[in-house]
């Protein structure tokens, strides 16, 4: 009897345990864009979670915010977000939905794709986003996009069980691998910076 | 004494920190919390600028897994559990060659990431899997 009592397991405290996550931290899985293949068709795209979630572990917030305001549109569901809505006043933020043109191929590995072929950047020109900013009130603010950029969301798209032909003229689905700005090409300022060298080819 | 359970709070600090991103297959470090244009040098190599003054805050290594199965880990096998990113960019460097001469953007901006990642002493903690 005594032994059993000795051996029993003690209880360890979880930190965070519990604790729904707060909705900010909690993206949607999914996104809804255009297709690769066709401007007017949809793209229905993943986000890779597990890659966000190390940014928010390191408390690097800005990647998250980003894609609140610049993938998905919206304004992150934090506390106060009404005063981060009310400095947009009635200006729209931009999505990825609101691609003006698609690039294919990044013309270096990623993962088991040598060369990139099968990752498509949708590029959008964004006037504003939300910048994380600690404060009391409200942890994030709508921020200006400095002037002679553009921004570039990369998807990878599923090829399993597709025929290329089956691709050109329909829907798409993918991973959204990683985003950010770069800097506009001085001749075509609505595309990135050397586009011709950077990617195999325009798609649209 | 009764140890005080710790708090869970929303928000923490950034202490930058270099992190390996499966689904780009990069590993990135940044010396702040912010948005940043990103500026393409290579196949390798992008660097990570403040978006108004332009000036360097960090940079991404571009396909890393595969970098790192063909020329790092056999080296770094049996060492720390940790990669020194200086380690990185040297092995990159030697790859690059010739090349480095030729085009004197690529060598200075190889030369700024290294000088970050020294100066920093960046270290990669979480290696990609490669199993």
């Amino acid at each position: 009897m005594k032994a059993s009592i000795t051996s029993r397991p003690s209880l360890v405290l979880i930190d965070g345990g519990g604790h729904r996550p707060s909705p900010w931290r909690d993206l949607p899985n999914i996104v809804i864009g255009r297709s690769p293949f066709g401007r007017d068709q949809p793209g229905l795209y993943r986000f890779a979670q597990h890659d966000l979630q190390k940014d928010i572990e390191n408390c690097k917030y800005q990647p998250v915010f980003s894609a609140w305001s610049l993938i998905f549109g919206r304004v992150p569901p934090l506390p106060n977000a009404s005063k981060i809505t009310q400095q947009l006043d009635t200006r729209p933020l931009m999505s990825i939905r609101d691609a003006h043109a698609c690039f294919r191929g990044l013309k270096r590995p990623l993962a088991d794709d040598n060369h990139g072929f099968d990752v498509y950047s949708f590029i959008t020109k964004p006037e504003f986003y939300v910048r994380h900013k600690p404060a009391l009130a409200c942890q994030g603010e709508i921020a200006p996009v400095a002037a002679g950029l553009v921004f570039v969301t990369h998807v990878r798209i599923d090829v399993v069980g597709r025929s290329r032909h089956k691709q050109e003229a329909s829907s798409a689905s993918g991973v959204i691998t990683h985003w950010g700005f770069v800097e506009a090409s001085p001749n075509e300022p609505l595309l990135p910076i050397d586009f011709e060298e950077r990617y195999r080819k325009q798609a649209w | 004494m009764i140890d005080q359970p710790s708090i869970t709070i929303d928000h923490g600090t950034y202490v930058p920190v270099a992190i390996y991103y499966e689904a780009s297959d990069s590993v990135e470090y940044l010396r702040e919390d912010a948005a940043c244009v990103y500026r393409r040098i290579d196949e390798t190599l992008t660097l990570a600028l403040e978006m108004e003054s332009r000036t360097l805050v960090g940079f991404r290594l571009k396909g890393f897994k595969n970098f790192y199965l063909r020329h790092l880990n056999q080296k770094h096998q049996g060492q720390e559990n940790f990669l020194k990113l200086v380690t990185v960019l040297e092995e990159a460097l030697e790859l690059i060659g010739n090349r480095i001469f030729v085009d004197s953007n690529i060598a200075d901006a190889y030369q700024n990431a290294y000088r970050i990642a020294s100066e920093d002493q960046v270290m990669l903690k979480n290696m990609p899997r490669v199993a």
